[in-house]
């Protein structure tokens, strides 16, 4: 499967799982942040995928990061802007396509929706800024790293803290940590796939990787059950709301993911930690648990707009 | 292979089984929880003000709230005031009997969009004069539209990574 292929399979599943949450009753502006999220997701994971490595080989990865890093960057920053037009023209009651100049500043000073959309689009010009200017890639901390690290953390983070919790400050911080979390785990992966191409390499980075992930899944289960016990009245919501049903359908996608997770590091893991795994067979493992990556995070974009 | 089609059966599975559970009433957001005059309630004289009461703090900008008569004219005027969780507007002196409705937008503390409507109904006829006819919705333009700056970013964000991408190739 080559690189074409594998976006264009990326491309199907965000655009089906869009599709799906359309039908579960969320507003189509879902897919302007689905495709801006998953950016940002893609973003931090290219900064963080060379401190995987051992410290010899970190800079050789960073170089191999650094194209994909401004790829991604230049996304997330266009994509950020839409959606501050998009959100500017559903505030206001303009159709998206007749909204004014007037009205988007308006939007992304006066209202808190907007003004965390300026902090998350000012993050995505800050790592596109970075990523532009170091050619030879970030290296793990030097400055720009450290820059481009805690800008992308801004961007992923800085909306969680006032999208659905605004009224109640830990069902924010939860959901911020458990977007943080979510992006780490996906946004790494993601990384991996698209940089690393040794067996050598795979060997050597795997393990390091399934440990910090193991912590993510952790940290992201806690964070999303305490949010989801905040924004939730009764237990009934669940399938009795779009909301709810979104949130269900989610749920149900990362217990897929946790087990995916679990087959892969019983089997895959020690035989790429001992050189017996391809390229072929860990690319199309990580592959896998990508995808459903991509349909969770759609849903969870779905999740911020429903309602 | 099988894995992938097992994951790819199991979320089909999900996510139709939540697809099929019917529309129900979003709990997540905004909702109104109060009205006053109250809904499908009839008057012998207009009130001064109508309200709506949310259950959550909202935006004092970009709220909108009318009152359309049996008429179909417009019968509130001046600008909608929001006070906390509470969006209000001052009516008219009502005219003809029969249904009015109170369409409203506001946007809450959390940026997310509510909109909807309910209705009165009047039944002793004012003296009032109505406001304009509420017609087509309105033409008017947002002044200089904003796509043309959002396309010129995009294509200067382009144009940076196409000269970083070429130099390193």
């Amino acid at each position: 499967m080559n690189t074409r292929r594998a976006a264009l399979l990326g491309a199907l599943c965000i655009a089906g799982a869009a599709a799906l949450a359309l039908a579960l009753g969320s507003p189509a502006s879902s897919l302007v942040r689905a495709v801006c999220d998953g950016a940002a997701v893609v973003t931090l994971g290219l900064v963080l995928v060379p401190t995987l490595d051992v410290q010899r080989y970190r800079g050789e990865l960073a170089a191999r990061a650094a194209r994909h890093l401004v790829l991604a960057s230049a996304v997330w920053t266009v994509a950020e802007l839409v959606r501050l037009v998009v959100g500017a023209a559903e505030a206001a009651g303009w159709s998206a396509a007749r909204v004014g100049v007037r009205t988007t500043v308006a939007f992304a000073t006066d209202t808190a929706a907007g003004r965390a959309g300026l902090v998350c689009l000012t993050a995505a010009l800050m790592v596109c800024v970075v990523a532009l200017s170091s050619p030879r890639g970030t290296r793990p901390s030097s400055a720009p790293w450290v820059l481009a690290v805690g800008a992308a953390a801004i961007g992923v983070a800085g909306r969680s803290l006032i999208g659905h919790l605004s009224e109640s400050p830990l069902g924010g911080v939860a959901v911020a940590v458990h977007a943080l979390a979510a992006a780490v785990w996906c946004g790494v992966l993601a990384g991996l796939v698209l940089v690393v191409t040794h067996r050598g390499q795979w060997a050597r980075i795997l393990p390091r990787f399934s440990q910090m992930s193991s912590w993510c899944v952790v940290v992201l289960l806690v964070f999303g059950v305490i949010g989801a016990a905040v924004t939730l009245d009764s237990p009934s919501d669940l399938y009795g709301t779009e909301y709810g049903r979104v949130l269900s359908a989610k749920v149900a996608v990362t217990v897929v993911l946790v087990v995916l997770a679990a087959r892969n590091r019983a089997g895959w893991l020690p035989a790429a930690r001992s050189h017996r795994a391809t390229v072929v067979v860990s690319r199309s493992r990580s592959r896998v648990e990508l995808t459903v990556m991509a349909i969770a995070l759609t849903l969870a974009a779905a999740l911020a707009v429903t309602g | 292979m099988i894995r992938r089609l097992t994951a790819a059966a199991l979320i089909g599975a999900a996510l139709a089984m939540a697809a099929l559970a019917g529309a129900g009433v979003a709990s997540a957001h905004a909702v109104r929880v109060a009205a006053d005059p109250a809904p499908d309630s009839s008057l012998a004289s207009g009130p001064a003000r109508v309200s709506a009461t949310f259950n959550e703090r909202l935006q004092t900008d970009f709220a909108a709230m009318t009152v359309v008569g049996p008429d179909g004219n417009l019968w509130s005027t001046g600008p909608v005031d929001v006070a906390g969780p509470v969006a209000s507007v001052a009516l008219l002196p009502l005219g003809p009997t029969g249904p009015y409705t109170v369409n409203y937008r506001v946007t809450s503390a959390d940026g997310h969009v509510v909109s909807g409507s309910w209705s009165f109904t009047l039944t002793v006829a004012g003296t009032g004069s109505p406001g304009p006819k509420v017609g087509k919705p309105s033409d008017e333009s947002d002044g200089v539209p904003v796509w043309p700056f959002v396309a010129l970013a995009a294509a200067i964000v382009g144009g940076g990574v196409w000269v970083a991408v070429r130099r390193r190739t």
